[in-house]
């Protein structure tokens, strides 16, 4: 009875909920629905998520841990010819700072930052304090040692909001050595000038990268077992160059001796090596610092040696006689007989000494450097010979070293050629080049009469514009015959070596024989196109005169002390020379020399 | 038991069935309970194998995570020395700059040769002329001025052609300016025109 009664308590409420809910079967529907609903959306969501957009979601968890960094490349460096660094690469870091966390310690940070980074204080100070902004560069391209330490040396005491990143580094640990022709890197780490930028492709090397799953992003510790792709980094390639690193310095310094000696607007000078066309030192003055090129003007960030043309002057004679030589036309013993003037198209021509009547011999007309002399000899040459052998010495194309700022200099096209012209290019006016090319030129009398390409890359590599270059490929061309070659080199050792006659003794070396040709040729302005009585100095030659060695061109513009070819180059030239053959062991040949009458 | 073994007898096969006409019905005793293996071990074993594989998959795993912190530690000690190593090749190769080299000479005193005669050692002659070594040919280490003449006149170039591009600036702006008050004293005589 008493479960009855239990049950009858229990049942009444039951039986009054079933009334106020209605009947069983109405609720299992209701129910039903309910249930049903619930899982069409779950069934929906699920289609949603497998069905519509099934990787969205995979890649967002993935993502979450997944660490993607770049792996550096390394940039190939420039190396002189003994493998010593002109330019190399190192890992560098930036410091950032975030001001949204630095501002309530900028002070002290800031002072932290000048200690530790030798930063402005003034100006991290602003930077550290910086509204609105929450990316700030402290300094960069700092050793990663250093700013590594210095960061972390920070978070110990405290100061938040400071990080590191990475911004590689370009050292060119010599300066202004060779900086005309190595370039530099720009903020960006990209190429802006010489050999930096002409064999970027070359350099460049290709970044690799690594993805793996993290811990946690920001320690980077790899999670075993997960994700891990890497491509590797291909590192740039060296490049080896011919430029000898000691001798572009003594080069460079005897060079800016010089022109500030001689009150020049600017110099040049280059070292040949006379067998295999190797440029072992290519000088400018003024030049500029690799490590700070921002301090020069933008016109001097870069070879003026090769992008500058200029009138040769005299120097170019030797060239015009040896081609006359080859033809046979004449001899060292001819004899002319120089007037005062000579009328050229409409023009006298005259020689830079005053003088009466001379009886010279076409050595004295070279040695002494008349003008007319080598007009009337040049006379002998039939129409258009004299361009052919300019050609061919290289005259009014690149040398090709590679580097695309060189000019082309300037040969009158044969339609434009004249005889008045012609008269004018037979001792160097009217004729234009670089000193690289001139340099070339001389080294073909020098080397037997075959001329070779310069180089400026030892072996081989090939620039941006897809030429390949180097000593591999540097062609060789006869240009005169040797017997030519050889009667010319005599005649230029006279010009140092005649008492009477010579123009330059004082680009004597002491103990060996040396040939040379002085130069000074009038200036043309750029802005008027016209002479404005400046003008361009040089010496170019080589030794020892039998057996040549080195070929050496100084050219200097704008003396302002009234120097000839002879007295500002010759002793550039003098120590240069004396300073390679020593370098390179050069013994003298020990051969008389030449002693070729200059007169009659 | 027995009664359930009874109607199975014929179903063994026939050596059963010939050992009961060969006998007398008598009670077959109860089989022998199933061989069972003991049921402890087992369970033992699969849990030991159970549990001795989580664990020993989570000490692989701990371990694993380990050497990844210790791969971690590694790396980053490399990169310290590599940096380091480069920090130490750059001050070497700063220290082989020429420039140093000859500021360190010229401390110590010496100079630039100006001829060398060379000694040949098979028939002992000297070769070339000696000179006594002065001054006169070794170059200056640093310019003499602080500027060269053509960085002079490059700067000098730089500074008129900022005036005059500052200059070019002004007069543009001072046109549009013109200009601008042209349109609206037109936008203002206009309405008069209409009128």
């Amino acid at each position: 009875m008493a479960e009855r009664q239990v049950k009858r308590k229990v049942r009444r409420p039951a039986q009054k909920a079933t009334q106020r809910r209605g009947p069983v079967h109405i609720r299992l529907r209701v129910g039903f629905i309910l249930v049903a609903m619930v899982l069409s959306v779950f069934g929906g969501r699920l289609v949603q998520l497998q069905g519509i957009d099934p990787h969205s979601y995979a890649a967002m968890a993935a993502a979450e841990n997944v660490v993607d960094v770049v792996l550096p490349a390394e940039r190939g460096e420039i190396l002189d010819r003994d493998g010593e660094a002109l330019a190399d690469s190192a890992d560098g870091l930036m410091v950032l700072a975030d001001p949204k966390q630095t501002k309530k310690d900028a002070a002290a940070i800031a002072a932290f930052l000048a200690k530790e980074l030798g930063v402005d204080y003034a100006t991290a100070l602003a930077k550290l304090r910086k509204d609105g902004s929450r990316f700030q560069y402290i300094k960069r391209q700092v050793p990663a040692t250093q700013a590594t330490a210095a960061v972390e040396k920070a978070a110990k005491q405290g100061y938040q909001g400071l990080w590191t990143s990475r911004d590689p580094l370009r050292n060119y640990p010599n300066g202004d050595v060779a900086a005309n022709l190595v370039g530099f890197l720009g903020n960006d780490q990209r190429p802006l000038a010489g050999l930096e930028s002409a064999f970027d492709k070359h350099l460049a090397g290709k970044d690799g990268h690594a993805e793996y799953d993290a811990t946690s992003p920001i320690s980077g510790t790899r999670m075993p077992l997960g994700t891990n792709n890497r491509v590797a980094p291909v590192d740039g390639n060296d490049l080896k160059l011919t430029i000898d690193r000691d001798l572009q310095y003594y080069v460079q310094q005897t060079l800016m001796d010089a022109v500030q000696k001689s009150r020049a607007e600017s110099g040049m000078a280059v070292v040949m090596d006379t067998q295999t066309g190797e440029i072992l030192s290519l000088a400018d003055y003024p030049t500029f610092d690799a490590r700070d090129p921002a301090a020069s003007p933008k016109t001097l960030r870069g070879s003026n040696a090769l992008s500058n043309v200029y009138e040769p002057g005299s120097v170019q004679k030797v060239l015009t006689v040896a081609g006359l030589l080859d033809q046979g036309l004449v001899s060292p013993s001819t004899r002319i007989k120089v007037p005062e003037s000579y009328m050229s198209g409409g023009a006298p021509i005259r020689d830079w000494y005053p003088h009466g009547v001379e009886k010279l011999t076409l050595a004295g007309v070279i040695a002494k450097s008349s003008n007319i002399g080598t007009v009337m000899a040049a006379d002998k040459y039939a129409d258009g010979q004299l361009r052919e052998y300019l050609s061919a010495f290289g005259m009014g194309r690149r040398t090709g070293l590679g580097l695309d700022t060189e000019s082309n200099g300037l040969l009158a096209s044969p339609e434009t050629w004249n005889a008045a012209d012609e008269d004018r290019i037979d001792f160097g006016q009217s004729i234009s080049v670089n000193a690289v090319q001139m340099t070339a030129a001389l080294n073909t009398i020098a080397n037997g009469g075959v001329r070779i390409d310069p180089s400026l890359i030892a072996g081989g590599a090939t620039n941006n514009s897809g030429a390949e270059v180097g000593t591999d490929t540097a062609q060789r061309t006869r240009v005169v015959s040797q017997d030519a070659a050889a009667q010319t080199a005599e005649m230029m050792e006279r010009v140092i070596n005649d008492p009477v006659n010579g123009t330059a003794k004082q680009a004597a070396v002491p103990g060996y024989r040396v040939s040379g040709k002085t130069g000074t040729a009038q200036r043309v302005n750029s802005e008027c196109k016209c002479y404005d009585g400046t003008n361009t100095v040089s010496f170019g030659g080589f030794a020892p005169t039998d057996d040549p060695r080195f070929t050496v061109y100084v050219a200097i513009h704008d003396p302002a002390n009234g120097g000839g070819g002879g007295s500002v180059t010759g002793p550039v030239f003098s120590q240069i020379m004396s300073f390679a053959l020593r370098r390179y062991g050069v013994p003298p040949t020990g051969t008389e020399p030449s002693k070729m009458p200059t007169g009659w | 038991m027995s009664i359930a073994a009874a109607p199975q007898a014929p179903v063994r096969g026939p050596d059963r069935a010939r050992e009961t006409t060969q006998t007398r019905l008598t009670a077959v005793p109860a089989p022998l309970p199933a061989p069972t293996a003991p049921r402890l071990p087992f369970v033992v074993l699969v849990s030991m194998l159970l549990v001795g594989g989580v664990v020993g998959l989570l000490v692989f795993n701990t371990s694993m995570q380990q050497s990844a912190f210790q791969e971690q530690r590694l790396q980053e000690q490399a990169t310290t020395l590599a940096a380091r190593e480069q920090a130490l090749d750059g001050e070497l190769k700063k220290m082989e700059d020429p420039h140093k080299i000859a500021a360190e000479a010229k401390e110590l005193g010496m100079v630039v040769p100006q001829n060398a005669a060379m000694l040949r050692v098979p028939d002992a002659k000297v070769e070339g002329e000696a000179a006594p070594a002065n001054r006169s040919a070794t170059p200056p280490l640093h310019p003499k001025v602080a500027k060269p003449y053509s960085v002079l006149v490059a700067e000098q170039k730089a500074e008129d052609a900022a005036a005059a591009k500052k200059k070019a600036a002004e007069q543009a702006k001072k046109k549009r300016a013109q200009e601008t008050t042209q349109v609206q004293e037109q936008q203002r005589t206009s309405p008069d025109e209409a009128r």
